[in-house]
């Protein structure tokens, strides 16, 4: 069996899936896992029930759909509207009065967000065809919801892997109490609807154990000894040889501390007066009653029954199912204390599963349900209290208005998704309560993708000053990309998958026949099926068999490995079977219990080390697991195996260190090479020939890219797009770049790029285009933006879009300007004779209203106007005043007016446009260039096509000139194999396949790339090493070297000078202290610092250093008194009245006023000097401390 | 001053309406270089250089199809009794071209605008795209018409676009020419008396070092023959092959300085002749007003 089927809906699947399930049966298990709240009617022996049944989610429908046809709401409708694209979520709610029938009582609880394509989204199955109709990419995978018009996705996380039994150590455990140690074993148990507990058991200096657990956010503990009573009446015998064979015991013997240990573990609550289960279950229950809430009328064992029940380990209901999952726990502490197991690593992916959008939804929907009821339940009881009489539980009506209180449910889950903040009163077993959802950015299609595609450490490990979290563990080899996590602050903790590796999204559809039927396959292969009266063998003669952190058995250790190996047979032909494919070779027939076993089954077999992992078999089938595909070795048939299966499988890959004698030591083996890697990591050409770190700089910069990012960009609204004109096709690619249809969605120029040191403008990562080629459309591009005008975000006033009407004083318009001052538009002839110089108009646009020429009548720009900065390009009236209000252009680039698009609402007037403008970006100066390989440069000037040098043979210039001393200490030699094989290329008419690891995947390439492609270029006489000797374009010499010369690959990325130059000779100053203002934004200027200015000092540039703090800043010339030395003394005396305009005539003085010195009474000693302003602020501000500053003035 | 006068000879090899090939000898590099350059961007050609975009309901954008149509090559012959729109104008001369476009698309299918679709100035019919044939006389032979967008149903085009006349320097809209290169012409001496030495095996052997292929080997006369000096591409191969033969002597490439091989591909713009006359007499504008802004050259210099 070849790689199973991929496509781009493959690498969302986990997203959909997961949402799917949550909505179609993962709500049901909500609903009904949800205890029902009971209410005792006080005086009263009646309890009236309340709980939730039957939620259904329908398809979002128009709000005011009343007059269409077509009621359907389209996630298009959502994203230019700026709506959220939401389904209605009803509930029916159960009232029982007493042991009467329950009342049904249907109920909107609010609209909750759909994920696009999932079960409840229009575009679930659409063809492509059908897609385009609904104004759609041909090739939406969806997995995202959109919340106002913004694409939103519930970013993935990691999360200790459920019901896995984990040993730790760790200094923190020591602060839980005085005895505690730093030893604990870890639990988190999960129920069917999601909502999950971790518990600890803790090894306390004195020997013995306690056992925490959390309610609400407080931690309980509670010792082993009396838990270990609770569960089922057994003898302390009976414990005590459960326990012991837990313990892996060396040569058959127990060592005695060990039994020492557990005997005084259970000897504890004797001590403390509890015999029998039911005294422990009383204990318990008096301690828990505070805190549960448990009713009056339950005696003290129903409440400890209660405690066991809902917060020790929920993920099992039989008692004896926990009791051996707290002498697992227990066994594997004592294990890890007396060093007979080590500890687990937390940080290894084999202990990690992933959080998926429905588990988030599952949980947070059960916690809110939890606190709808809990609200009506408040106000039945104030009802009782304050009117006892209209309290009526079989009164419709009442039932109503007593539900009424519940919250919007949809309000809460769209808050969650809007701003990623998750708002509970409990921590829902989470380990963050922000930052759960991101905006899809869809800059390019490699972004995007892998914003699907991308998993969380989680953002408390984020703050950690420890890089150990951070380390590439070979535990996620082949699940997480070695390669694809970004530089800087989340480096290692954002991780993103492998292209094959998926999340297990939905438990099996029969959960309890798959476990019964798994137990049975397991008994049949040798498994004792463990019954609560047998008394276990013990480790490590015998290891014991768990399924779901269930104990269903034990199997003697030498025929764990072949149970192990019939489940992988029964996996595989499960799968095989699933796919429509033949059964491999082998395979037993799938009949009978086999059938039912689950082809993403996860066995994970850890055989008995002394200090290694605890042993056992452990199966896992239930869902939030990620799991990959490799083949079998024996039979070929491919396997999906888990994260901590893995790490006792021998698998093979294909690397070409295979030595003899390893035949036999491989179980399995990796499909190809590229398994390793993520889908944007996997389109790097050659990869294997670069050094590692520029590898990782390519997938930044692959995301970075202006490419393509939609096919529907009119129907989108993104505030920010960027568009590549000419994109072409990679001549070298990779298996996957057609495999995900990279073709759709191109992002870059085959570029003739030349490697040398020419003209030195190409120095320090700069390069050079040629002048030519971007003449004729090399990399132009373009940036759309959409500004949406929305008239009822002003609050209280009636708008409509209307055209201003020219006023009687109104001027004809003046022509704008750009930010020096320079008349727009730009690059015209001088002279107004030449034909050069555009004319008016040639078509007047109708109106006689303001900026007609821009604006139609109804307010709104004509598509196609060119608007400068600052010019209006629509307008709308307030209804009230009459007024008219103008929108202008902001920043310093001139905009298109591309597309308006009117958006219906409720209103029967228009209120809502979307107008999209388009802003030219073709290549200047300062412009950021990428190739494949992590090669960044800066354009640094575009060279004129005569002098760029010329190939002697063909008279080709290149297109790019980039400085070989790029190369020699960054390494990427799949660079300089990309040039030569895709030189080789373009003259044989073919695209290249560069694929990283060919040789050792037996690709069709035989034998070195390098000679095949020699062989090609020889062939149409050219060198075989791809160098050519060019000519200089200045003098017409020939260089002295032959210049490597080919067509690479190359992305404009999105960082461009127009949205970061910065320059100002004057401009706006800050009032207090009349210093320029910061921020490009404002038109500020670049803060001349402190360092900057010690550059200065250190080079004793005085005269550049007063230029820049005193003449280009706050330059002030004020008043001073020399007799007083103040400079706040001085006051301008206004001129007498009759002195006014006696200058005109001219017959008096100055035509300043006055200035005398206040202190000194006196104008003979004032001096005028210049003084930084903000100098007068220090001053004054002293002197309202009572400070005073005085100047010692000498006249120079 | 005289002495350094040379006369450069002009040997036409291949002259074709698009192609030519001439040998210059008995002049410098820099000479060959300014020529090349001269042809590549100071040529005039006609381009379209400003449109007036009425109505455009297509894909592409204005810009987009303003650049594109900048970009198809004009049948340029009137370029010489064209004005450029910064020179001085006359009565009679004309610095702009109108040509004007308009197609609606009202088929099912998708429908091409192409260079064809284009409607002449009736001043000037001899501005025309390259490859243009009028859509009531559609010919079999005629070339592919170039694309400019491509519709669909009432997606509608309509727009003036001025042509006017410049050069390559401005924009690479201008450029008359495909490519131009040059080469300097190889010398390649065999040394017979070493080359006998050598048996029959490694001769042959020698020939296929390179992949140029310039040297081969007569089977008749058994001897190593120069066949192809011009596909020599100075890759170094042969002098390799000798080196490691032992007889560095063996062979002997140098550059010509003063003979060079040209090679222009035209567009069809203009003709590569005129191209190359045109050039010349660029060239020579070019010395002549820099032999009249250099002052004469004083008196005294000769008597040193």
């Amino acid at each position: 069996m070849t790689e199973p089927p991929k496509s781009l809906d493959e690498l969302v699947r986990p997203h959909v899936d997961s949402f799917d399930y949550f909505i179609n049966e993962g709500l049901h298990t909500v609903v009904s896992l949800l205890k029902p709240i009971e209410i005792e009617q006080p005086g009263a022996d009646r309890r009236h029930r309340i709980w939730f049944e039957n939620p259904r989610v329908s398809r979002p429908v128009k709000d005011d759909a009343s007059g269409l046809a077509d009621k359907r709401l389209f996630p298009r409708d959502c994203r230019e509207a700026g709506l959220t694209y939401k389904g209605a979520l009803h509930l029916d709610i159960m009232v029982q009065d007493g042991s009467a029938a329950p009342q049904r009582l249907s109920r909107l609880m609010g609209h909750i967000p759909i994920m696009v394509r999932s079960s409840a989204c229009h575009l679930r199955n659409l063809a492509p065809q059908q897609l385009i109709r609904r104004r759609e990419e041909s090739m939406e995978v969806g997995g995202y919801f959109i919340c106002n018009g913004l694409e939103r996705i519930i970013r993935m996380l990691i999360q200790q892997r459920r019901h896995y039994v984990m040993a730790l150590r760790r200094s923190a455990y020591q602060k839980r109490g005085n005895t505690f140690t730093d030893a604990a074993t870890l639990l988190r148990c999960v129920r069917p609807d999601e909502t999950s507990a971790t518990v600890r058991c803790h090894y306390l200096r004195d020997g013995t154990a306690k056992f925490a657990f959390t309610v609400g956010r407080a931690e309980f503990f509670i010792p082993v000894g009396i838990l270990l009573k609770c569960f089922v009446e057994a003898s302390d015998k009976e414990v005590f040889t459960k326990l012991l064979a837990t313990i892996p015991q060396d040569q058959g013997e127990v060592d005695n501390a060990v039994v020492e240990t557990v005997e005084r573990l259970l000897r504890a609550p004797s001590q403390m007066g509890l015999y029998t289960r039911a005294q422990s279950l009383e204990y318990l229950g008096s301690m828990f009653r505070g805190t549960l809430d448990v009713p009056a009328r339950f005696t003290d064992l129903q409440a400890g029954e209660m405690l066991l029940r809902e917060h020790i380990f929920i993920h099992l209901d039989r008692p004896i199912d926990k009791l051996n999952a707290l002498i697992a726990m227990t066994g594997k502490l004592f294990a890890l204390v007396a060093d007979l197991c080590g500890e687990d690593n937390a940080d290894a992916l084999s202990h990690h599963e992933a959080l998926l959008p429905g588990t988030l939804l599952s949980k947070f929907v059960s916690d809110k349900l939890a606190e709808c009821l809990g609200i009506v339940k408040r106000q039945v009881l104030q009802d009782y209290e304050k009117t006892p009489e209209q309290v009526d539980f079989r009164d419709p009506t009442y039932l109503k208005k007593a539900t009424d209180r519940m919250p919007d449910l949809g309000r809460k889950i769209e808050y969650l998704l809007n701003t990623g903040n998750l708002v509970s009163n409990n921590t829902l077993d989470l380990s963050q309560n922000t930052g759960f959802t991101v905006v899809a950015e869809k800059l390019n299609f490699f972004r995007y993708l892998s914003h699907f595609r991308a998993i969380h450490r989680g953002a408390y490990f984020a703050q950690l000053r420890t890089t150990t979290v951070r380390k590439l563990l070979p535990e996620s080899w082949g699940f997480l990309c070695p390669v694809h996590t970004p530089d800087g602050s989340p480096c290692g903790l954002l991780n993103h998958f492998t292209a094959a590796c998926q999340v297990v999204a939905r438990p099996s559809e029969a959960p309890e026949d798959v476990q019964y039927a798994i137990s049975m396959v397991a008994a049949g292969a040798g498994m004792v099926p463990c019954t609560p009266a047998l008394t276990p063998p013990a480790l490590p003669a015998y290891v014991s068999i768990s399924l779901d952190g269930r104990l269903i058995g034990y199997i003697q250790s030498g025929y764990a490995g072949r149970l192990a190996d019939y489940f992988r047979r029964l996996k595989a032909a499960r799968l095989a079977a699933d796919s429509g494919l033949p059964l491999p070779p082998g395979s037993p027939p799938l009949k009978g219990p086999e059938a039912l076993v689950p082809p993403d089954l996860e066995v994970a077999h850890i055989p008995y080390e002394r200090g290694g992992p605890y042993p056992g078999v452990f199966l896992f089938s239930a869902p939030a697991r990620m799991i990959r595909p490799v083949l079998q070795m024996e039979s070929g048939a491919c396997e999906l195996i888990g994260t901590l299966e893995q790490i006792d499988l021998n698998i093979r890959c294909p690397d070409g260190t295979e030595q003899a004698g390893d035949e036999g030591m491989y179980s399995h083996r990796e499909i190809n090479c590229s398994a390793m890697l993520s889908v944007v990591a996997s389109l790097t050409p050659f990869s294997d020939f670069n050094q590692s770190p520029r590898n990782m700089y390519q997938c930044q910069m692959g995301k970075q890219t202006m490419g393509t990012p939609s096919q529907a960009i009119r129907h989108r609204t993104d505030t920010k797009l960027y568009r590549i004109q000419t994109p072409q096709t990679p001549i070298v690619r990779t298996k996957r770049y057609k495999e995900y249809h990279m073709d759709e969605f191109p992002g870059g120029t085959n570029m003739i790029v030349a490697v040398l040191a020419y003209t030195g403008y190409d120095m320090e990562d700069a390069m050079i285009l040629n002048k030519a080629a971007v003449d004729r459309g090399l990399a132009h591009g373009t940036i759309f933006k959409t500004e949406t005008v929305n008239l009822k975000d002003d609050k209280g006033k009636t708008q409509i879009f209307a055209a201003e009407m020219k006023g009687p004083r109104d001027r004809p318009p003046e022509k704008p300007r750009g930010a020096f001052g320079q008349e727009l538009p730009q690059a015209l002839s001088a002279s107004a004779a030449s034909t050069a110089v555009t004319g008016p108009l040639k078509v007047q646009p109708e109106g006689g209203h303001r900026n007609e020429e821009r604006i139609d009548v109804d307010g709104l720009p004509h598509v196609g106007t060119v608007i400068y900065p600052g010019q209006a390009y629509y307008s709308r009236v307030d209804c009230a005043t009459g007024r008219a209000k103008t929108g202008n252009l902001k920043g310093e680039e001139v905009g298109m007016v591309e597309q308006v698009a009117i958006v219906g609402t409720a209103d029967p007037s228009l209120q809502r446009a979307n107008i999209l403008m388009r802003l030219n970006r073709n290549p200047v100066i300062g412009d950021k260039f990428s190739s494949r390989h992590g090669q960044k440069g800066v354009l640094s000037q575009q060279w004129p096509d005569t002098d760029m040098p010329f190939v002697a043979a063909t008279g080709m210039r290149p297109d790019l000139i980039i400085n070989p001393h790029a190369f020699p200490s960054r390494m990427t030699i799949g660079m300089l194999l990309e040039s030569l094989v895709s030189k080789a290329g373009a003259l044989g008419g073919r695209f290249v396949d560069g694929s990283p690891f060919q040789a050792a995947d037996g690709g069709t390439i035989a034998g070195n790339l390098v000679q095949t492609a020699g062989d090609t270029l020889e062939a149409a006489g050219f060198s075989r090493l791809g160098g050519e000797s060019l000519i200089s374009g200045v003098t017409g010499e020939e260089f002295s070297a032959d210049i490597y010369i080919g067509p690479v690959y190359y992305q404009r990325l999105r960082h461009m000078v127009s949205d970061k130059f910065q320059v100002r000779s004057t401009g706006p100053v800050n009032a207090l202290t009349h210093q320029p203002i910061k921020g490009r934004k404002f038109g500020g200027g670049i803060r001349f610092g402190e360092m900057e200015r010690d550059a200065l000092l250190a080079h004793g540039a005085a005269y550049l250093l007063h230029d820049r703090l005193h003449t280009a800043s706050d330059y002030a010339v004020m008043d001073a008194c020399q007799s007083c030395g103040s400079i706040l003394t001085p006051f301008t005396q206004p001129r007498e009245t009759s002195q006014l305009g006696a200058h005109l005539v001219g017959t008096a003085g100055p035509l300043r006023g006055h200035v005398i010195c206040r202190a000194c009474n006196s104008s003979h000693t004032i001096t005028r000097v210049a003084l930084p302003f903000v100098l007068k602020y220090l001053v004054t501000e002293l002197a309202a401390m009572n400070i005073k500053c005085t100047f010692d003035l000498k006249p120079s | 001053m005289l002495s350094n006068r040379r006369l450069p000879d002009l040997k036409i090899r291949d002259l074709r309406d698009d192609y030519c090939e001439f040998e210059l000898s008995n002049t410098d590099v820099s000479m060959a270089n300014a020529l090349r350059r001269v042809m590549l961007v100071e040529v005039p050609t006609i381009a379209v250089d400003l449109v007036e975009i009425e109505q455009n309901t297509t894909v592409l954008n204005d810009e987009f199809i303003a650049h594109r149509l900048g970009l198809i090559p004009l049948v340029s012959t009137a370029v010489h009794h064209m004005k450029g729109p910064f020179d001085d104008i006359g009565e009679k001369d004309f610095t702009d071209v109108e040509l004007s476009l308009h197609v609606l698309c009202t088929s099912d299918d998708t429908q091409d605008v192409t260079s064809n679709d284009f409607i002449l100035d009736h001043q000037h019919p001899e501005v025309y795209p390259v490859g243009y044939s009028d859509s009531r006389m559609q010919s079999e032979d005629a070339e592919r018409p170039i694309l400019i967008v491509k519709m669909r149903k009432n997606q509608e085009l309509k727009l003036k676009a001025i042509a006017r006349k410049g050069i390559g320097k401005d924009h690479a809209k201008w450029i008359p020419v495909a490519t131009v290169t040059f080469q300097h012409k190889p010398q390649i001496s065999i040394n017979r008396a070493l080359m006998d030495t050598l048996d029959e095996k490694v001769k042959e052997a020698f020939v296929d070092a390179s992949p140029s292929h310039a040297l081969s080997y007569n089977s008749v006369t058994k001897q190593v023959e120069v066949t192809e000096t011009e596909a020599y591409m100075y890759d170094g191969e042969y002098e390799k092959m000798a080196q490691e033969l032992h007889h560095p002597d063996l062979i002997t490439i140098t550059q010509s300085d003063n003979e060079f091989i040209f090679r222009v591909e035209g567009t069809g713009v203009l003709s590569v002749e005129d191209v190359i006359i045109t050039a010349v007499d660029v060239l020579t504008a070019k010395l002549r007003n820099l032999q009249q802004a250099l002052p004469p050259p004083e008196q005294n210099e000769g008597e040193n």
